[in-house]
């Protein structure tokens, strides 16, 4: 490992040579795919993405070359069309000349940088499985992500930023590619089949993954009923009361795994049975669970990813292929008061209600609901998907190609799911802010990082911040 | 780290992406289309038995880290299951060949809902196989709180399953090939999700017994599968075997193929 690192900052940061992107030798070997195939693949995706001093898209990916090129390319900030080589400067020592979250530096930070290549970032305002949207990208690399190494730089111009995060967008999409393009050759018979070139097959798989960066859906999210405002009641000493129910009701929510009666001295609440304290610890240290992995690691060092007839390899062999050392994920501490993805209670109702894709984090959301309700939902699922099927821009027809069909269902599904996410939302939003009240006022309860005991007037936002 | 492009070779493949006029319904190159060819006469039974020849591999049984008063201190590594008579129980067969008839048996459980339990901190079935349209149901039937991971190419899923409750998704796209099942709370627990597009596939049972019934009789490509070695490269000589584990086989109307013994040599298994 330390070898190829040594090899990586050769080839990038010395100038000796001209930089090139890299495979994934790793997905490469798992998919069995041939020394032959890989060259394919690596031509593909030249041609297709270009170089890392020459970048190139075609017009599908919806990508802007200004920005990117301005992104690109070797440091130069006195080019006079304007400073170049940005994702060179700023972002290449940790995440890698392709993206891979395996740049020269990487291996010293803990938790380590992200790998653009799957298309999976954690910190968004969109549902779990959906891409981040260009703003949810700006506002990383605008104000960094606390608790991790990954600066801001909010100090730069707009201008600077928009062009690394399009960059970023662009590794992400070739990575997306070269893993549609490894997957394929696993399904061909023999070492010598081609990996095909040609236009209309390229251009298949690139929509599929150009159409999920388009329109990525954002978490509809509905705001604190009115008794749950609490710098709307005027009363001080009703207000602390009312703050510190949500709280107690959020705190039996968080402790409680099995259903029953929440225990949090007021009426009676029916509550499904949460499993928070299974990871976060019943003292929400993060201590609950911390030998699992995030998905990234998975797919390297786990067993259960090998199986497309390639043994998993030593982890000797992983290393010099390019994984990083393996390392666990290891849940919130949320005593802290340091949340990656931001410390809005926005932010927190985003983790709480899609979960954190690429960790174990679940999606909370559909199991706040009792039985009852969640026949609700499903009746107005029913008459939206109806509804839907009647729809001539969603019908499959019979000559549409694969990929045509798979983006008419996703279509579907999102018009199905803004019918019925407001029914849902509506049930399911007081818990979930029920919980982001208790775990927000975790730091500043006895045993919490800031050490004082908890008062209203300490600055945490009650309301949703005007977006 | 791997092969550098070929400057020129990317060049032409460039260009005739930019020149290219795609049409709107171009097909993408997915799995092997059936083509106006493919004439498919009847239907047909094939059956058979996948038998372990040699001896198993040896796994280490698993220990619970967690909740061990519910999921004991010990359980079996479900990797590699063989029955009392050698056969292989869980290995997975299914038809590659897409845009098949449908049988108008299958038409009444087109629309079922095909159970997956946590129970005991194991997934049962260990291996399911749904089609699209049907509804996948993940029911929690213990007293500790389970999450659900599926990890597929299309079927993406993590969601809590609180204790004693019954989630159900709805399954509309098919996979290459069997995903994995996971829990992260319990993260010993694993099992595999094989979701295709018709309904000719099977999951063998404890004796390594396969059936598929109302297939389309004609030629017909099959992808056989284990969890540990991927696909099954036999040595078996009346059909015609790929080095990735699959066969084609022609079946005439009216035909019950029986393919017998198919013999999974242990040594596959070395290594993995």
């Amino acid at each position: 490992m330390g070898f190829s690192l040594l090899c990586c900052a050769m080839l990038t940061g010395c100038g000796q040579s001209v930089a090139e992107f890299h495979l994934d030798m790793i997905e490469a070997t798992k998919y069995k795919v041939s020394p032959q195939q890989q060259q394919q693949i690596a031509d593909i995706l030249t041609a297709m993405f270009g170089t890392p001093d020459a970048p190139f898209v075609l017009p599908q990916t919806g990508l802007d070359l200004e920005k990117i090129t301005l992104a690109s390319g070797p440091v130069n900030r006195g080019a006079p069309s304007g400073a170049r080589g940005l994702f060179r400067e700023h972002c290449m020592h940790c995440h890698g000349i392709s993206g891979d979250g395996a740049g020269p530096t990487a291996a010293f930070l803990n938790p380590y940088p992200r790998d653009y290549r799957r298309g999976v970032f954690k910190y968004k305002s969109t549902l779990r499985y959906d891409e981040p949207t260009t703003e949810d990208l700006l506002r990383i690399v605008t104000d960094g992500i606390q608790g991790t190494a990954m600066p801001a730089f909010k100090l730069y111009p707009q201008v600077d930023r928009e062009a690394l995060v399009e960059y970023v967008k662009y590794l992400s999409m070739r990575g997306q590619m070269e893993l549609a393009l490894d997957n394929y050759a696993n399904t061909l018979t023999n070492q010598t089949d081609p990996v095909p070139s040609d236009p209309v097959f390229l251009q298949g798989q690139l929509s599929t993954i150009v159409e999920k960066w388009q329109d990525p859906v954002q978490i509809s999210v509905v705001d604190r009923p009115d008794d749950m405002k609490f710098e709307k009641i005027a009363d001080a000493v009703a207000q602390k009361k009312a703050l510190e129910r949500s709280i107690a009701i959020g705190r039996a929510m968080f402790l409680n795994e099995k259903p029953g009666d929440l225990d949090y001295g007021g009426e009676k609440i029916h509550y499904f049975g949460g499993a928070c304290i299974k990871c976060h610890g019943p003292t929400e240290l993060g201590d609950g669970q911390t030998t699992d992995y995030d998905d990234w690691t998975k797919e390297i060092f786990d067993k259960q990813k090998w199986t497309h007839g390639v043994a998993q390899p030593e982890a000797s062999t992983l290393l010099s292929l390019g994984a990083l050392p393996e390392r666990h994920i290891i849940p919130r501490n949320l005593r802290l008061g340091v949340y990656h993805g931001g410390r809005r209670p926005l932010d927190i109702y985003y983790r709480i209600h899609e979960g954190i894709n690429g960790a174990p984090m679940p999606e909370n959301a559909p199991s706040l609901m009792s039985d009852d309700e969640k026949q609700l939902v499903q009746k107005a699922k029913d008459a939206a998907t109806a509804k839907a099927n009647k729809m001539p821009e969603f019908k499959a027809d019979d000559d549409d190609s694969d990929e045509q069909a798979l983006i008419k269902q996703r279509m579907k599904q999102e018009f199905v799911a803004t019918i019925v996410n407001p029914v849902r939302e509506k049930i399911v939003a007081p818990r979930i802010w029920h919980l982001v009240d208790f775990v927000l006022s975790l730091p500043y309860q006895p045993g919490g990082e800031m050490g004082v005991d908890y008062t209203l007037t300490d600055t945490i936002e009650t309301t949703l911040p005007t977006r | 780290m791997g092969p550098e492009a070929n400057a020129s070779d990317s060049l032409k493949i460039r260009e005739t992406l930019l020149s290219a006029k795609v049409a709107k319904n171009a097909p993408g190159g997915g799995e092997k289309t059936a083509s106006a060819a493919k004439k498919f006469d009847g239907w047909a039974t094939l059956k058979g038995r996948f038998v372990l020849d040699g001896a198993p591999p040896t796994e280490s049984p698993i220990h619970p880290t967690k909740d061990q008063a519910l999921c004991g201190a010990q359980m079996a590594n479900e990797s590699v299951v063989v029955g009392a008579d050698k056969g292989l129980a869980n290995v997975v067969l299914f038809v590659r060949t897409t845009k098949l008839p449908i049988h108008d048996d299958y038409k009444k459980s087109a629309a079922d809902k095909i159970l997956l339990d946590n129970k005991s901190c194991r997934f049962i079935p260990h291996v399911l196989g749904i089609r699209v349209g049907q509804t996948l149901q993940i029911r929690n039937s213990d007293s500790v709180a389970h999450n659900t991971k599926i990890d597929g190419n299309s079927l993406k899923f993590n969601q809590l399953i609180p204790v004693g409750t019954t989630q159900d998704v709805p399954i509309d796209s098919a996979e290459p090939q069997p995903a994995p099942v996971a829990c992260s709370i319990h993260d010993w627990m694993s099992g595999k999700i094989l979701i295709r597009s018709d309904p000719y596939f099977a999951v063998t049972d404890d004796s390594g017994r396969f059936e598929i019934r109302n297939l389309p009789a004609g030629e017909l490509e099959f992808q056989t599968w284990q969890e540990s070695i991927g696909g099954l490269a036999l040595n078996q000589p009346d059909l015609k075997w790929d080095a990735k584990g699959k066969f084609t086989i022609s079946l005439h109307n009216g035909e019950v193929k029986d393919l017998k013994d198919l013999s999974v040599p242990a040594t596959l298994f070395q290594g993995h």
